[in-house]
């Protein structure tokens, strides 16, 4: 049994951030892959629909008002795709699809659009780099503040930027149906609050990386 | 920084050199020439003290306030 000497000189990191590290960097490529995939897939079917407009399905629900009545038929601009939810089949531009979630997986709490695994990519990009970066002789470095200020604001623009696609996609759905439906697309939008909350994190660490400083050059 | 570090002053006048100052007063090298250089942003009252003690000279005689510009 080893005696503890009350002091603490860790030269390497521990195996728990090895093991992040491999998590992370398994994401990081599944992240990659499905981004490269998703971009091919949908730029090579809207080249060979020359552009044009094609089928996207949305996640709708309908207005109170009309709970009551007959289910709508289809229309010349929308139809049905049998599903639990009732999605919403329109036609929409090419490019939508590089914006929205594709339609044949609705996992609650899942989104499989190009948008999010690029989003993912880089939140798993960053805290690798952080994890690969810090060591325990000094923890606090300006470069990781940056990365982790960077965290913050991608979680943050990635809940503006759902926010945003749902008021346009909200306003296409309710014109395009009439006001019979709305788009239920918004999701949980916690990101944000993780962004402001790593954010404060992150102001914390930099007054440590002052204090550190301060501290390395008390002789 | 208006606080001057004499401290190579006294090393010449003890003729010690840097090397041996650190051993006996039991900080490393690169932080007496921290301190040396000025660059260090404070110090502690047991390095005064032994620095003292091993140069044999009061606070006053290692540090010195000049008034910036």
């Amino acid at each position: 049994m080893t005696k503890n000497t009350g002091t603490y000189t860790l030269n390497r990191q521990p195996t728990l951030f090895i093991l992040v590290k491999i998590v992370l960097l398994i994401n990081m490529i599944s992240a990659g892959f499905f981004t490269v995939l998703l971009a091919g897939s949908i730029l090579f079917s809207a080249f060979s629909h020359s552009f044009q407009k094609s089928e996207v399905v949305l996640d709708v629900r309908k207005v109170e008002a009309y709970k009551t009545s007959e289910p709508l038929p289809d229309s010349l601009v929308y139809k049905f795709r049998p599903s639990k939810n009732g999605d919403l089949a329109v036609m929409m531009p090419w490019y939508s699809h590089l914006f929205l979630p594709l339609g044949f997986i609705n996992i609650h709490g899942f989104e499989f659009s190009l948008s999010y695994w690029i989003f993912y990519g880089i939140l798993c990009f960053l805290f690798y780099r952080i994890i690969s970066s810090v060591s325990f002789e000094s923890p606090f470095s300006n470069k990781n503040i940056r990365r982790i200020f960077w965290i913050g604001y991608t979680l943050i623009l990635y809940d503006v930027f759902v926010l945003i696609r749902y008021v346009i996609i909200s306003i296409f759905v309710e014109k395009t149906t009439g006001d019979v439906f709305r788009y239920d697309g918004l999701g949980p939008m916690v990101y944000y609050k993780v962004g402001i909350l790593v954010i404060i994190l992150a102001m914390i660490y930099r007054r440590g990386v002052v204090i550190q400083r301060e501290q390395e050059l008390t002789v | 920084m208006p606080i001057i570090v004499n401290l190579d002053v006294m090393l010449a006048r003890r003729k010690m050199q840097s090397k041996e100052l650190a051993e006996k007063i039991g900080i490393t090298l690169a932080n007496l020439s921290i301190l040396k250089t000025g660059k260090a942003k404070a110090i502690r009252f047991s390095t005064l003290e032994a620095i003292c003690k091993v140069l044999d000279c009061q606070p006053s005689d290692i540090l010195e306030y000049r008034a910036e510009d």
